[in-house]
């Protein structure tokens, strides 16, 4: 057992950890000023909580590691069923406020299942395409793909929670492109996609078509478009996210400095726009770190990727990247005002503790590929 | 081993792809904010410092008004306001927001269309805040908060409204203010902007820039919802002056009371007497101490709000409209009240001698014979004002002439603005000389005007004619025609201007018994009986005693505007001896102040007037007026006052008179207020108010034999100078 332990630690990607670790402190020295006013305000201590937060995702991190996470492939119909129950569960238990994940209450706890989902879908997803490895070159071999990703994203757009629906989009085709899918083909999904949902939408609004988005989500793709449609209103979030970035210019205001965080320009600021707070208060020096940092993530994710013992392994660290950077891609983006607005937290900065828990597990996962690439005497 | 090789070989390759792929994410990120922090820093940086701090301006409380005692009639309440901020709509449909607006208001009053006027209104200042609605409850305020992300551009701002505390008591001398307008174009407003109150009449406008006080400013950081978080810099704000009164409240309720009683009782018989106004004067100084005006004006109704359509008939269309104040801006023929200026000019011309004897035998011996109101055989100064003899006055007229009496009428401040502290004040009419020869101009141009144009219509007429006659006969003919009309119609100049353009001797008389051109302001009438009361130091009235600044100290007091009336000490003394003959046993007035010891003693003199304006009936419509003084010896307080359609003087508002001397003088007498059925104890038909009447009637004979082409106009002078106050709604 010692020895196990003193050859986990051994071989641990310290890069990736150090990265980790340097991250999280990033998290916490913005949370704090993001927090002045509402810590006050709702007499809750964001940072200790996250803090907190983050001592427990460490734990499961570290337990990720026990054995070696290719056992999942063989339990991938449990999974991916154990997939289907919770959705199904959020849709008849679950609560949510305009436009948030939902949860279901567990105790004092908001138990978000949307985060555990994405690593489920990861696993079991990983195991479906590692048996199709170089095949998936026909619509007949992409299409029953699609249909596996299908079933849990019809359950979430059911929520209805866009967010986590377009991260399993992203995990999909991350995967797939892995998985050596046509690319010509993937480009035409993408495309006619996209196509279809201008279409659609463009038909809503001229034409009064049937559809399943909301009225809030579909402002939030108008506003995109043009902010100043409503910029009180819907544009709002995406003028003051810019203005707040912007602001901060190349040194930015200064911790606990920038008057749009100190005012609260922003909704809820410690979470979807922790960004925006990061920008202000750290400039372009601030921002260009944490990408820096989340670059070396995700390059380490790759690496691992690339190294691991099966394509299983390989293709599940492809999953946990394209989710962290689809994460990473739709936050910082609708912060400076190149995404459309959903409600997506930015990966281990964002304030929350399902969101933080679910990407240590997460990023336990890489590390664990990682530590089992080559078979151990244990 | 080898499938599984295979299949790693595909996940390498791609993965190269895939890594490309998220390189780019990362550049166009980084890029991205690149371009936001570092190259748009600038613009970011100042649409935040724009949407952060704002400067609010702090507006100053207004200046409190007080009467003499310090007794608060004018002090300030908090309330909220409504704006409409057009800067945060720049590029919103307004109309949008001000439907919703509307519908979340649910005031009958706030209108799509109405609130669109009002922002069309301010078009040129649309920088500044537009108010909606002033004094908004606050379940609105809250039900206002909740939306305000919906209602964008929507401020509610806490200030102080105007509260006058005494409703109409005082109202038309106190004013109100309302919303700038025609203001902003005077230089004299321009710290002023759009929604700024200003005072619009009385006090409230005379004394504007006193109780203004300055603005200040605060520069303040706001957050997202327009909450100043926290203060930048700032610039207190200095409350207007406070303005102490020369009005005593106490009496000024006797007076209002008093007016409304007597009036009530004056209606049983006079249903049109709904109108009158009455003026209280401190003697020695000219300060208002009480002034009336019907029907009333409440401030508070028009305090920066719109009227309701019935609240604008009343003010302003109906008749007569309460929203004159008929103290200073009313003109009225002042009848009987007259004749001592007309005494006096007559004493001054060494013509008549106090003690003469002037025989009056019911009529004047010249034409066109105006009857007296009764038979008084030889009566001298003193009897002549105490029974307001017609043939006396008549022939004191005649000897002093129509130049002396406007000379002395002058004197006395008549057909003249008093100068006293408040808008809008009256002119009146004396027919001096000066005003004859600037009106006979007038009328001269008038005549020849008229009859320029029949002539030239003439010639055009026959000119033709006789150019395309058929022979010499017919064009010698029509020549002949034509000039004789013309003839006819120099003739008719002539007799016009002979008639219209030249000052009578009837016109003497009528001026003299207080008739025909006479028509004067009721404060003008308090002033000048409280010059001749004050040994012919003439005072001019005056409101405003104490002004303070905001920290009590006091600004300026009222300094005496006095003058010595330029006419002789003795023939004062002889008229204020001869006015209290009028509240002795056999003068027009004896009845009227019974209660007044002969210790105190009054000096008065009735009047009854035929103004000869629209809505008068000749010989059966008439104005009651009453000047009075008191103590006779050493006076004190003047007053003056007209009742419209009061019939009589004494019976009239000769009983407000009554009661305030009474009051001022700590008589209680049989004068509670309840007790006091004034119009049923002194009715008209009674033997004073008899002589009263008839003090008229013969006035109201020579108007008929006396064509009048300015009477009308007159009447339209005097009702142009109304101020045309209209708040929003009329």
């Amino acid at each position: 057992m010692l020895l196990r332990l003193k050859r986990i630690f051994k071989n641990l990607d310290y890069t990736l950890l150090l990265t980790i670790a340097a991250i999280l402190c990033i998290s916490f020295v913005v949370l704090k000023s993001a927090t002045v006013n509402a810590s006050i305000k709702y007499d809750t201590n964001y940072v200790l909580r996250q803090m907190i937060w983050a001592g427990l995702g460490f734990c499961a991190f570290f337990f990720v590691l026990v054995m070696d996470s290719s056992v999942f492939a063989g339990f991938e119909r449990w999974l991916y069923g154990l997939n289907l129950l919770l959705l199904t569960s959020v849709l008849i238990f679950g609560k949510s406020v305009k436009g948030a994940q939902a949860w279901i209450p567990i105790g004092s706890i908001r138990f978000q299942p949307a985060e555990l989902v994405k690593i489920l879908m990861i696993l079991s997803l990983a195991k479906y395409l590692s048996d199709r490895v170089g095949r998936l070159r026909t619509w007949g071999e992409l299409i029953p793909a699609f249909l596996y990703v299908g079933i849990p994203l019809g359950l979430i757009l059911m929520q209805p929670d866009l967010g986590t629906g377009l991260v399993y989009i992203a995990i999909l085709f991350g995967m797939l492109v892995v998985a050596g899918a046509s690319l010509p083909k993937i480009l035409v999904l993408i495309g006619t996609g996209l196509g279809a949902v201008v279409l659609w939408i463009t038909g809503h609004f001229l034409w009064g078509w049937w559809m399943p988005l909301k009225d809030y989500q579909l402002m939030r793709l108008v506003v995109f478009v043009n902010p100043d449609v409503d910029p009180r209103g819907w544009g709002w979030n995406i003028i003051q996210a810019k203005i707040t970035v912007g602001s901060g210019g190349l040194w930015g205001r200064g911790w606990g400095q920038g008057p749009q965080t100190l005012n609260e320009f922003l909704p809820e600021q410690w979470t979807d726009f922790i960004f925006c707070v990061l920008g202000e208060e750290f400039g372009f020096i601030g921002a260009f770190v944490l990408l820096l940092l989340f670059f070396i993530l995700v390059w380490r994710g790759i690496r691992i990727a690339g190294q691991a013992k099966d394509v299983y392994g390989s293709l599940v660290a492809v999953g946990v990247v394209s989710m962290i950077i689809f994460h990473i891609l739709q936050n910082i983006g609708m912060a400076v005002g190149i995404m459309p607005i959903t409600g997506i937290p930015l990966p281990l900065v964002s304030y929350g503790g399902n969101s933080l828990l679910a990407n240590m597990i997460a990023l336990g996962l890489l590390m664990n590929i990682h530590l089992y690439k080559e078979p151990f005497i244990l | 081993m080898w499938k599984e090789s295979r299949e790693k070989l595909v996940i390498k390759k791609r993965l190269q792809i895939y890594s490309a792929v998220i390189i780019m994410i990362f550049l166009a990120l980084i890029g991205r904010v690149f371009w936001l922090q570092v190259i748009q820093e600038e613009i970011f940086v100042n649409k935040a410092e724009n949407q952060s701090t704002r400067w609010i301006t702090e507006s100053a409380p207004r200046g409190e008004v007080v009467d003499r005692d310090g007794n608060t009639l004018i002090t300030n309440r908090p309330v909220y306001n409504l704006t409409l901020n057009y800067l945060g709509l720049q590029d919103q449909d307004i109309s949008q927001v001000v439907e919703e607006l509307v519908q979340v208001l649910n005031d009958p009053e706030i209108t799509v269309e109405a609130v669109q006027a009002n922002i069309d209104s301010q078009t040129s200042r649309l920088y500044e805040p537009i108010v909606i609605k002033r004094d908004i409850p606050i379940e609105t305020v809250i039900q206002l908060e909740e939306r305000r992300r919906e209602l964008p551009g929507l401020l509610i701002e806490t200030s102080t409204q105007r509260s006058y505390i005494h409703g109409t008591v005082l109202g038309h001398l106190l004013g109100y203010v309302h919303s700038i307008k025609d203001e902003l174009e005077d230089p004299a407003y321009e710290n002023y902007g759009l929604g700024d109150l200003v005072g619009k009449t009385g006090i409230e406008k005379q004394y504007e820039f006193e109780l203004k006080g300055t603005n200040g400013y605060r520069q303040v950081t706001v957050d997202a919802n327009n909450h100043p978080i926290k203060e930048v810099s700032s610039l207190p704000s200095t409350p207007g002056c406070k303005l102490a009164l020369t009005v005593d409240l106490d009496l000024q309720i006797v007076m209002e009371n008093s007016f409304d009683r007597m009036m009530a009782g004056v209606q049983e018989k006079f249903p049109k007497a709904k109108a009158g106004a009455a003026v209280l004067l401190d003697v020695k100084t000219g300060g208002v101490l009480a002034m009336v005006s019907r029907p009333t004006v409440n401030p508070d109704e028009f305090n920066g709000k719109s009227l309701t359509q019935a609240q604008a008939d009343y003010y302003f269309t109906q008749e007569p409209a309460a929203f004159t104040n008929r103290a200073i801006q009313g003109s009225y023929v002042p009848g009987s009240t007259f004749k001592p200026i007309t005494g006096m000019a007559a004493l001054t011309s060494g013509l008549l001698d106090p003690d003469e004897k002037i025989t009056c035998s019911g009529r004047y011996w010249f034409k066109p014979y105006i009857k007296c109101t009764g038979v008084h055989g030889p009566v001298n100064y003193a009897q002549a004002m105490a029974k307001s003899c017609n043939v006396y006055f008549q022939e004191a007229a005649r000897r002093a002439g129509i130049s002396l009496i406007g000379q002395v009428g002058e004197e006395f401040g008549l057909g003249g603005r008093t100068g006293i502290d408040l808008p809008f004040e009256g002119k009146g009419l004396l027919p001096s000389i000066t005003w004859q020869t600037i009106e006979y101009a007038n009328r001269a141009e008038k005549i020849n005007q008229r009859i320029d144009e029949k002539l030239a219509e003439f010639e055009a007429e026959y000119r033709p004619k006789i150019n395309a006659a058929a022979d010499e006969d017919e064009k010698k003919r029509l020549e002949r025609q034509l000039k004789s009309k013309i003839n006819t119609w120099e003739a008719e100049r002539k007799i016009q201007l002979a008639y219209y353009t030249t000052w009578h001797d009837f016109d003497t008389y009528n001026t003299g018994i207080g008739q025909g051109y006479n028509q004067y302001t009721i404060t003008q009438l308090a002033a000048y009986v409280a010059a001749l009361a004050n040994d012919g130091i003439y005072n001019t009235p005056y409101v405003v005693q104490t002004i303070y600044n905001s920290d009590g100290t006091v600004k300026e007091e009222h300094t005496a505007d006095s003058r010595k009336v330029n006419v002789e000490e003795w023939i004062i003394q002889a008229t204020r001896e001869a006015m209290t003959n009028v509240t002795k046993p056999g003068g027009t007035a004896y009845s009227v102040f019974k209660n007044i010891p002969e210790s105190i003693g009054v000096g008065a003199k009735t009047g009854t007037a035929q103004p000869g304006r629209t809505g008068y009936e000749k010989m059966k419509d008439f104005d009651g007026l009453f000047i009075a003084f008191a103590p006779a010896d050493d006076p004190q307080i003047a007053f003056a006052g007209v009742m419209e359609f009061g019939n009589t003087g004494s019976g009239s508002v000769g009983q407000v008179a009554k009661d305030v001397f009474e009051y001022y003088f700590g008589i209680t007498a049989d004068t509670s207020p309840t007790a006091n059925q004034v119009p049923a104890a002194t009715p008209a038909g009674t033997p004073q108010g008899a002589a009263d009447q008839n003090d008229a009637a013969a006035p109201a004979d020579t108007e008929n034999e006396v064509p009048d082409p300015a009477g009308s106009e007159v009447t339209d002078v005097i009702q142009s100078e109304n101020p045309d106050q209209s708040p929003d709604n009329p």
